[in-house]
């Protein structure tokens, strides 16, 4: 074995070649079949001049054919970058630019059609990178985080361990392939020999759809962001006693608000529950907490808990860092941010920490919990936003004099309101919905602002900054005010 | 296609959720128009201002693929 994410596969091709690896709608590839036509796909990228730390871009629906993209890529020993195909193109046209790829595998292209079925020699190490994945960033132009075979191995390998996954379970593809935590449902699941059942975009739309996906499917393991088990507990979408095959169900990316966790636990008491932490920065998730028993109160505050094995956590000025296994060597061509993001470990010589921009805590018991972030990013539906990224592009819009760009927590399911108050140019009027739409064609979706307030100067404080903490109160009175209309 | 209900959902969607649809027949879903967060507005916007109750558990994708199918649905229900 030499350390691969590809190896995972071709363990079990030889093994169980006609086991189920990957189920979507009506389609199911094996493990012999998915371990065949990567091998076709990367002799095919070799003969189309990739050679090893090239980089190739994706860009499909999820669905079978970008996951033996992604394996056949890493077979012919480049470096895949997932692109998003809800993002609009001005933005994947960013992202392209930042990694220059040999190639951009499309439906249209998708170079499957090599004739032999025969691996290639490994053309890369473990402490190779094995993917980028692009992220939001504050200046407008997404960070690409680069992240190594060996970084996904050690967490998978956690995984398996920590959570006892085998070739009987069935795992749920949840999070969209250019978002970090789609790595563990894949290789997880891989290297359990296990299926992975990925859940069609539309499906999560309506939370009653999304649980008959569950049922039917028999999942026996749930992964997503918060915001969709929130969805399913506020639309009452799940029966007492739901889901009998299901047995663990992890999140991460943001806090799931307790009330929905007491809610699942009630519902679902044959599983169990465990709250992930960690940044793409330092691959899928860092820390767990097993939640032992349903919490009692509403108000109770659930902790990110301890390391995963080979991690570590540690607070540097009430900042969560990070250091260990999981760990980046940075932004994709960008040493300023990773030099700013990725710094000596204060106590290892020779070693890195990231630091999160999270505030956290230390209890009396040793687990670690989360108290808020440092800066102006926010988590809103698992998505992380760089509210500058979304101020970036308004201010490229014609129209518009200046705007500014705040977030209020809220009590839906998506945690955050983004709201942009603007001033627009003189004798000019533009409406919230032309602005929108304006705007749509820059950022991806769920970037978006759900709440416009037009003005004639923004309100600035005694350095002449923008006043955001009046503009959120602004933002707040308006919704409540809403609220209870 | 009721023609009143269309002006009074476009109304809704430019208004209330922000959103520009081009015509009666756009796709809200393939699109990416609609999201959860949007759908769920959208539903409560309807109850809100045109009176019409959809549950979310009831409620089939297929009639809110566009303003067009959506007029349909809150057509027949009133």
């Amino acid at each position: 074995m030499s350390g691969l994410l590809q190896d995972l596969v071709a363990r079990h091709a030889a093994r169980q070649p006609e086991a189920t690896a990957v189920v979507h709608e009506k389609n199911r590839v094996s493990y012999g079949d998915l371990e065949a036509a990567s091998n076709r796909l990367a002799r095919r990228l070799r003969e189309a001049g990739v050679r090893p730390g090239d980089r190739v871009c994706f860009l499909a629906p999820k669905s079978t054919l970008p996951l033996i993209w992604m394996l056949g890529i890493l077979k012919a020993g480049a470096i895949h970058v997932p692109l998003d195909p809800a993002s609009p193109a001005a933005r994947l046209q960013k992202i392209i630019d930042a990694c220059e790829p040999r190639l951009v595998l499309t439906p249209d292209e998708p170079f499957t059609d090599g004739d032999s079925d025969a691996p290639l020699e490994p053309a890369a190490r473990p402490e190779d990178p094995a993917h980028i994945l692009f992220t939001s960033g504050s200046t407008g132009v997404p960070k690409g985080v680069v992240i190594t075979h060996a970084s996904v191995m050690a967490f998978v390998e956690w995984g398996l361990a920590h959570f006892g996954l085998d070739a009987t379970d069935r795992v749920s593809g949840y999070t969209p392939l250019h978002f970090d935590l789609s790595t563990y449902d894949i290789f997880g699941a891989y290297a359990a020999g296990a299926e992975l059942h990925l859940v069609p975009p539309e499906t999560a739309l309506l939370p009653h759809r999304l649980a008959r996906f569950i049922r039917e499917a028999r999942l026996t393991q749930w992964f997503s962001v918060p915001s969709v088990l929130n969805y399913m507990a506020k639309a009452d979408a799940v029966a007492h006693g739901d889901f009998p095959s299901l047995r663990r169900i992890m999140w991460c990316g943001e806090v799931l608000p307790t009330p929905a966790l007491i809610h699942w636990m009630r519902r679902v008491p044959h599983a169990r529950f465990t709250n992930l932490y960690g940044p793409t920065e330092a691959t899928i998730a860092s820390s767990y907490h097993d939640v032992a028993a349903c919490p009692e109160s509403p108000a109770a505050h659930i902790p990110i808990g301890r390391a995963c094995g080979g991690e570590e956590l540690l607070l540097v000025d009430g900042e969560l860092c990070i250091g260990g296994a999981g760990l980046s060597p940075g932004y994709w061509r960008d040493p300023a941010k990773t030099a700013e993001a990725f710094v000596p470990h204060p106590r290892r010589a020779g070693k890195r920490i990231y630091r999160t921009g999270d505030l956290g805590r230390m209890r009396p018991d040793g687990l670690f919990e989360l108290v808020g972030r440092a800066d102006t990013q926010i988590k809103s539906r698992g998505y992380r936003i760089e509210l500058g990224e979304i101020e970036a592009a308004l201010g490229t819009l014609p129209g518009l004099r200046e705007s500014a760009v705040v977030a209020i927590p809220t009590d839906g399911f998506e945690q955050w309101l983004i709201c942009c108050a603007y001033v627009p140019l003189p004798g000019t009027a533009p409406a919230p919905a032309a602005l929108r739409a304006a705007l749509a064609r820059l950022v991806p979706g769920y970037m978006l602002p759900a709440r416009w307030q037009q003005h004639a100067a923004l309100p600035r404080n005694a350095n002449g900054k923008v006043d955001r903490p009046r503009l959120k109160q602004e933002f707040q009175e308006c919704q409540q005010a809403s609220l209870t209309s | 296609m009721p023609a009143s209900i269309i002006d009074e959902l476009n109304a809704l969607f430019e208004e209330a959720l922000h959103i520009e649809v081009p015509g009666p027949h756009t796709d809200l879903i393939d699109s990416g128009l609609l999201d959860s967060l949007q759908l769920v507005q959208l539903l409560l916007q309807i109850e809100e201002r045109m009176g019409t109750r959809i549950p979310l558990d009831e409620v089939d994708l297929e009639d809110l693929r566009s303003i067009g199918r959506l007029a349909d649905l809150i057509g027949q229900r009133t």
